[in-house]
């Protein structure tokens, strides 16, 4: 169990227990752009129409795509409180609820889960790692996320009903998707379910004209043409951009196109993870070494 | 039903003129079916004698009209050569309006009533200068609201749109439009005095000025203006339906538009709704998978997504949903991608043409169109259309319809298999050898990958132990408490049982794993795949080798092993998909071609598989459901993964052969993954050489691939 600074926390007394509750995560004012159909998509998901409830949703997609960055935007557009909670394999069924934890002066204290605030305080809990969680531990979910709308705390001992404004959506990564079916009983109750995928080159020229405000917009321009054909996911992306424009800083480079493709690649030489596109030699002879001629079409020379 | 709409419908709608009694008038948007379904119904019910339609007057020549009409389902362009060499280009859909009108009117012309037939538009029209043909785009409503609203109430607003954008037109413009308007209404006029009950079925922009000019009784600039006719060559081109589909010109959904051609045909409109169709198609989609067994949405799923789709529509404010962003989006995202992909399929199935691309060439004249002389044609796509002037078909702009035709192309490509007819032609002979898809072998690392987890985390079972000092895996605070309350002051914490050293098989790419998915695999085929150095890849590829001096002597191993009952080829067979009943890696990285040879042939000999199963003597006796599990024990180091179904034993044989070569059997069960998951993964595709080295190879595949 991962140590919880709670001095800060706010205290609120639950049947005669102390209980400290986390704080809101601070979510900063930005400008957020792309991804205005996903957003389009989450905010139909939440919204209540008639008699049609609100639902919970699920983001899911490869790593560095934004979908935590998406439920931020979301809760500044609906103007309301954000809990994060994270999972991790080692999490248990008491853990959704409520846990205990040692202050500065050595004392056991009640600490309520991001998931208990939200739900008491009628916020938004964003579930990140949600696949990382063992199913068993998922369990106390089933009621949180069905009609009933409640979670039950053994510690506490008592059963919590959510506030009606409280909102849920989780974050998983794209294998968890579609390869298990370990939490098909969570699945259900966190359906729709929202693909957050590699961003098209003008949505990620736009992210990163935003995010990373260089003064030159030749950077961008040079990356983007120098990265179109490589799927590249938002962070990577911006680490690349970032990480070739503080070297050039640092060095005082006098910057031309050439250095700067120069510093560019080296930045990407140092993300090893990202996978080159194949060339074409390398699909048909395996690897880039020239052996043979091309009988399809016009001779192709190849290096 | 999915597609609610609790408002009532009226779908009889037409206008009646003012000024005409005996003049109906169905105002339609170019190539919206809710029109096209209005004229038909109105023909259908309405006792006409004459139908007046807003195509170009040189089409009233003969039967020529019958040709492109009598092609229905299939859709066709007329491609008309300018003096000046510009192509333009006439679409014949069986969604848009006037060409419906046509069809219904001949289909009851050929029973047993006679209704005349009268183009009236302009010939003239494709010689106006190219500035008179800019269109404003209006904004519309979801074009369904005319049978809740009314015809008259849901233009009402477009009129006085058009109204507002009169004065913003340029002076040339102005007189082209009010000139082609006052054109159409003397013809009009004319068939109206001679009494006949008339239907004018009318692209409603057209209809705006000309029931002004017939209420005003003004001739609409006609007498100041003469334009001297110059005769054209055309061909008419059958269509490829999904280009059609694309740039807006059928409708939203491709099947709907099939099946109202068939209500068409046989005079049943009266029993035909859009919506009503698509909500009918996707619950027998539902009730289909149901009664085969397969996985189909549960109660709950249902729910979710008619809850969320609803309200899309409530918040779009449509009846009618778009097929991407809204029904494709939903049933996605609630139902799963496998659910919607085959309702995409199925949405978008269409009548595609085997017949030659160009079905005549013809001269046209004033008011008459007879045969012509061949000339050369382009990509259809680039050409501008006879209404707008432009590559768009229309400039009615849907509320929430964003896609562009790049987008539902895309969308075709993904969705619904099928090669165009420049693939078709391009594409070779199927003979020689097969290779796999690399999208296949991603899907089984992905598989390996995660077996190997599961059996990892088996292995450290969790344990609870009081804490002497060490935090382990954290507080378990049940014991904990349990033991204060007892009185004993401890902490409880969680720890991984670790197993025993020694003992302990790595896992890693190279340790086999064996699937199972069926019981049923006595009969079945066992076959191999198998990967080749440098030199076996190009001799097998048809390349011609510069020389052999630096390559090493052919050679090939063998890391796949699997068993199939049936294979079903698709893409004039240069794609065959096999479904397994089992599969056997003994290598599980996602690599393949000579990277993958590579990676094999750095073990030790004893590990790489040169000869086939069913010739080896070691395996001989095995049956075909073990051959594969023997096969991968023979080549393992220490440890095989069997994924089977509950209740997996292995057999006393494969028990004693496991023992033999010392090797371990680790048994997971297949409820470990996804039913679609497993579906996905017993499907394996081969593609022939020639389409292996073809350039369009990995758009096709996206095409036929379940991915």
């Amino acid at each position: 169990m991962l140590p919880i600074d709670i001095e800060n926390y706010e205290e609120i007394d639950i049947q005669g227990l102390t209980v400290r509750i986390p704080n809101k995560q601070q979510v900063t004012e930005s400008t957020f752009v792309g991804r205005k159909e996903i957003i389009d998509n989450a905010l139909i998901a939440w919204k209540r129409i008639d008699c049609l409830r609100s639902q919970h949703f699920r983001l899911y997609g490869p790593p560095g795509m934004g979908k935590n960055a998406i439920v931020y935007e979301l809760a500044r557009i609906l103007k309301k409180d954000l809990y994060i909670m994270r999972g991790h394999q080692c999490s248990t069924p008491e853990d959704m609820s409520c846990v205990i934890t040692q202050n500065r002066n050595g004392i056991f204290e009640y600490v309520a889960t991001p998931l208990l605030v939200a739900m008491l305080k009628g916020g938004i809990c964003l579930f990140d790692e949600f696949d990382k969680v063992r199913e068993d531990a998922l369990a106390p979910l089933a009621s949180v996320l069905d009609d009933s709308r409640t979670i039950v705390s053994g510690l506490l001992g008592t059963t919590f009903k959510a506030h009606d404004d409280f909102l849920f959506c989780a974050a998983l990564n794209e294998y968890s998707e579609s390869e298990s079916r370990v939490r098909e009983f969570i699945d259900q109750r966190t359906s729709p379910s929202f693909y957050v995928g590699y961003p098209s080159l003008s949505e990620l020229e736009e992210i990163l004209k935003t995010r990373i405000p260089i003064s030159s917009e030749s950077w961008t321009d040079i990356f983007i043409e120098m990265f179109k054909n490589i799927e590249l996911s938002v962070r990577d992306a911006i680490n690349i951009l970032e990480f070739a424009y503080k070297k050039s800083r640092d060095e005082n480079a006098k910057l031309s196109k050439k250095l700067t493709e120069k510093y560019l690649k080296d930045a990407f030489n140092h993300f090893p993870h990202i996978k080159s596109p194949v060339s074409e030699q390398t699909k048909i002879a395996g690897n880039d070494n020239v052996y043979f001629k091309h009988k399809t079409g016009t001779e192709k020379s190849i290096h | 039903m999915f597609i609610l709409n609790t408002k009532p419908v009226q779908k009889n709608q037409y206008i009646k003129c003012n000024a005409f009694e005996n003049l109906t008038v169905v105002p339609y948007m170019r190539g919206r079916l809710v029109f096209a379904e209005l004229a038909a119904r109105a023909i259908e019910e309405g006792e006409f004698d004459t139908v007046v339609v807003d195509l170009p007057y040189f089409m009233n020549g003969k039967t020529w009209l019958d040709i492109p009409i009598r092609l229905f389902p299939y859709v066709s362009s007329l491609v008309l050569k300018k003096p000046d060499s510009t192509l333009i280009n006439f679409p014949f859909v069986p969604n848009d309006a006037a060409c419906a009108a046509v069809a219904a009117a001949k289909g009851i012309k050929d029973g047993s009533k006679s209704i005349d037939i009268q183009c009236i538009d302009d010939s003239n029209v494709i010689h106006y200068p190219p500035d008179c043909f800019y269109q404003p785009v209006i904004r519309v409503k979801d074009d369904y609201f005319v049978f809740i609203e009314g015809i008259e109430n849901y233009y009402r607003p477009l009129f006085s749109q058009l109204d507002q954008t009169w004065q913003q037109l340029s002076t040339d413009h102005r007189f082209f439009f009010e000139y082609r308007a006052g054109i159409m209404s003397e013809r009009i006029k004319e068939c109206l005095r001679q009494g006949r009950n008339t239907l004018f079925v009318c692209e409603y922009r057209i209809w705006w000025l000309i029931s002004k000019l017939l209420g005003s009784q003004q001739s609409g600039r006609v007498n100041q203006f003469y334009y001297p006719w110059k005769d054209m060559s055309a061909a008419l081109v059958i269509g490829d339906p999904y280009l059609f589909w694309a740039n807006g010109m059928l409708d939203d959904y491709p099947l709907i538009v099939s099946l109202f051609c068939e209500r068409l045909h046989l005079g049943l409109m009266g029993s035909f709704d859009k919506l009503q169709t698509i909500d009918g198609i996707i619950g027998s989609m539902i009730e289909a998978r149901a009664k085969q067994g397969l996985r189909h949405p549960s109660v709950r799923e249902l729910i979710l997504f008619q809850n969320y789709f609803t309200k899309r529509l409530k918040i779009k404010r449509i009846c009618t949903p778009s097929f991407l962003s809204d029904l494709y989006e939903s049933v996605s995202s609630c139902l799963g991608k496998g659910f919607a992909r085959e309702m995409a399929r199925q949405l978008l199935n269409y009548p595609y043409p085997e017949k030659d691309e160009v079905l005549g060439y013809f001269n046209i004249q004033y008011d008459n169109v007879i045969e012509g002389f061949p000339f050369g044609l382009p990509d259809l796509s680039e050409i501008a259309c006879f209404h707008t002037g432009t590559t768009v078909y229309s400039q009615d702009q849907f509320y929430g319809n964003s896609m562009t035709s790049n987008t539902q192309m895309d969308f075709v490509s993904r969705n619904y298999p099928y090669i165009n007819k420049k693939e078709s032609k391009e594409l070779g002979e199927t003979s020689g050898m097969i290779w796999a898809v690399a999208e296949d072998y991603r899907l089984h690392e992905t598989a390996c990958a995660k077996v190997r987890n599961i059996v990892a985390k088996k292995r450290h079972k969790e344990v609870i132990k009081k804490s002497h000092g060490f935090s382990g895996d954290g507080i378990h605070w049940k014991a904990t408490l349990a033991a204060r309350a007892k009185g004993e002051n401890a902490i409880y914490i969680r720890a991984k049982k670790e197993p025993l050293k020694g003992k302990i098989a790595v896992l890693d790419e190279y340790t086999p794993v064996v699937f199972l998915f069926s019981n049923e695999i006595s009969k079945d085929y066992v076959q191999t795949i198998s990967d080749f150095n440098i030199t076996q890849r190009l001799t097998s590829l048809g390349e011609e080798i510069l020389s052999f001096d630096t390559l090493p002597s052919p050679d090939f191993v063998y890391s796949i092993l699997y068993t199939n009952s049936a294979r079903q080829c698709l893409c004039k067979g240069h794609i065959s998909k096999v479904r397994l009943s089992s599969i056997a890696f003994i290598y599980t990285r996602y690599s393949m071609g000579v990277e993958r040879y590579t990676a094999i042939t750095k073990k030790p000999e004893k590990f790489q598989c040169r000869s086939l199963p069913f010739n080896d003597p070691e395996l001989k006796g095995f049956s075909h459901s073990e051959i594969g599990i023997a096969w991968a024990i023979k080549y393992a180091k220490d440890i095989v993964l069997i994924v089977a179904g509950d209740g997996w034993k292995a057999s006393t044989q494969l028990d004693s052969f496991a023992r033999a070569k010392s090797v371990s059997i680790n048994y997971i069960s297949l409820s470990n993954f996804s039913e679609d998951f497993i579906e996905r993964l017993r499907t394996l595709h081969f593609i022939s050489t020639f389409l292996k080295k073809y350039s369009n190879c990995d758009k096709i595949l996206r095409r036929f691939l379940e991915l």
